[in-house]
């Protein structure tokens, strides 16, 4: 399972879709999570209920990041693999060949995509909370609903993507996954995020930690679910 | 003798086509061509074998074992050829080679690299700058290097040039010589099929409409030229026939009772696989 998953990620890594998204996005990324930063620091100095209002109109371009960056992790998949646009169910042959039995086909795929929600996780958290620890060093009250709402929002995106590649596996191998993604990693974390915001599920309170938690089980029920069903699929249709 | 390949009864269907209880064997040690026109069903079965569909029903036997139970020691050894590329285009062979190196126990480095050697592969370029015909080789050099002992090529030979076609078939025939390996192989060019099969395999509009050696099915049926007459009046005995102004001719299996009914108004000829194939695809729109 393993070596598919390394297969997975060099195919990535080499594809030429891939390399043609991923280096302007990383710079794009770059840039995007750095004003956010400074904005955030700046904010908050002032007005620190503010500063977290105001980091919201970051969020557009972080989604826009986030589904270019799944995009681009499964795009692979549904253009390196095909020598030509005639035949459409190339996709994903070359895996099914292999002496790999499906449960171990199906389990690396989820890992492959929670490998990407992760980095992409720790893309997004990583600057804030490096942000947060220099400021509370520096003696400056930091917003911990913020951290909460990040953290919240994120969550619900690494998850959903892992849900998605459930569904993925399962159903659409290759077709749907490019639009599916583009449409889940978009929509997960403004609407995450408006959840967030108005506090409808508590995320001040508990419902920060609660909600993704309740969203991993359902995703895991889903995953034994499909997991019973996977030996008759079409791998390649 | 060992059944390498069973198929039995099996379907599959979609919305516009079905593949309607397709049943036949492959005996170690041998080449089966896989021959039909475009949409017959060659390669749905071939990935039915290859277990990339789920069949609705039937039974796939591969080395005598299910083909969906068994997948990951079946597909240990099997060398699979498919008619368009599915490798990764930004990688160089050689990564190719070591990415999927270890996923087979058997993988021979070596005979990697002299089968390289000997279809001109440079394994330091990369698979997107090649053209389609080194890609198909390329393909082959992956599916033999492992030495498997069951070749499924699904329509290998369509975009290489004459002579390395020619050079494939040589190397397939040398390749099954020692009894040990078998090739199922579909494709269009008959001719290539005529070189190589020792079991021909018809498909047509989803059914198998005839398994059996080479040597029987050429030995069964005869092209048969007469009068238009002559075609007319024993219509029931071909498979199916067409006239011109200048007579008919027509594929027939029971050719004796004609042979001696009209001995000397009739010409009898050895088919090709390509006639056998016009002409049972024909069945049902009859010319004249």
């Amino acid at each position: 399972m393993l070596k598919l998953v390394k297969m997975h990620f060099v195919i990535m890594i080499h594809s030429p879709k891939s390399k043609a998204l991923l280096f302007p996005l990383s710079i794009f990324a770059f840039f995007t999570l750095i004003s956010a930063v400074l904005f955030y620091i700046d904010m908050i100095r002032r007005d620190s209920s503010i500063a977290s209002f105001n980091i919201s109109m970051f969020f557009p371009l972080w989604s826009i990041y986030i589904f270019s960056l799944m995009a681009a992790a499964n795009g692979y998949s549904a253009t390196a693999e095909n020598d030509s646009k005639k035949n459409s169910t190339n996709d994903g042959i070359m895996d099914n060949i292999l002496p790999v039995g499906r449960r171990s086909y199906f389990f690396a795929r989820v890992l492959f995509t929670l490998c990407n929600s992760v980095i992409i996780w720790c893309l997004i958290l990583i600057p804030f909370f490096i942000t947060g620890i220099i400021l509370k060093s520096m003696g400056v009250l930091v917003d911990t609903d913020f951290f909460k709402l990040l953290f919240f929002t994120t969550s619900v995106v690494v998850v959903g993507g892992v849900g998605l590649s459930i569904i993925y596996v399962a159903w659409k191998r290759g077709k749907k996954v490019l639009e599916g993604g583009i449409i889940l990693y978009t929509i997960l974390p403004i609407a995450s995020f408006f959840i967030a915001r108005s506090d409808y599920l508590g995320i001040s309170a508990n419902g920060w930690i609660i909600y993704p938690a309740i969203m991993a089980m359902v995703v895991l029920m889903l995953f034994l679910w499909v997991l019973n069903r996977i030996q008759g699929m079409d791998m390649a249709d | 003798m060992d059944k390498i390949l069973e198929l039995e009864n099996v379907t599959k269907e979609y919305k516009n086509f079905k593949l309607d209880n397709i049943s036949f064997s492959l005996e170690k040690g041998y080449i089966m061509g896989l021959v039909g026109p475009n949409g017959s069903g060659k390669t749905t079965t071939i990935k039915l074998i290859m277990n990339l569909l789920s069949k609705n029903s039937g039974e796939i036997k591969v080395f005598g074992l299910d083909n969906s139970l068994d997948e990951k020691a079946i597909k240990e050894r099997i060398g699979f050829v498919y008619d368009d590329n599915i490798y990764p285009l930004g990688l160089k062979l050689s990564k190719i080679a070591l990415l999927i190196a270890p996923f087979y126990k058997t993988w021979n480095q070596e005979l990697f690299n002299q089968y390289m050697k000997k279809f001109q592969l440079d394994p330091q370029s990369s698979l997107e700058k090649l053209s389609k015909g080194m890609k198909t080789k390329f393909a082959i050099v992956m599916a033999l290097s492992h030495k498997p002992d069951l070749i499924i090529m699904d329509e290998p030979t369509s975009g290489l040039d004459p002579i390395f076609r020619r050079e494939l078939l040589e190397m397939l025939q040398e390749i099954i010589e020692d009894g040990n390996c078998s090739v199922l192989f579909s494709s269009h060019i008959t001719s290539d099929l005529e070189k190589i099969a020792d079991y021909i395999t018809f498909m047509d509009k989803g059914r198998v409409v005839l398994s059996d050696t080479y040597v029987n099915i050429v030995e069964n049926y005869r092209l048969v030229k007469a009068s238009e007459e002559i075609i007319k009046k024993e219509r029931n005995k071909f498979l199916s026939y067409r006239c011109n102004s200048f007579g008919g001719e027509g594929l027939c299996k029971n050719w004796h009772s004609l042979q001696n009914e009209y001995p000397d108004k009739i010409v009898l000829e050895k088919p090709t696989i390509e006639d056998i194939m016009y002409y049972i695809s024909k069945r049902e729109e009859v010319e004249c």
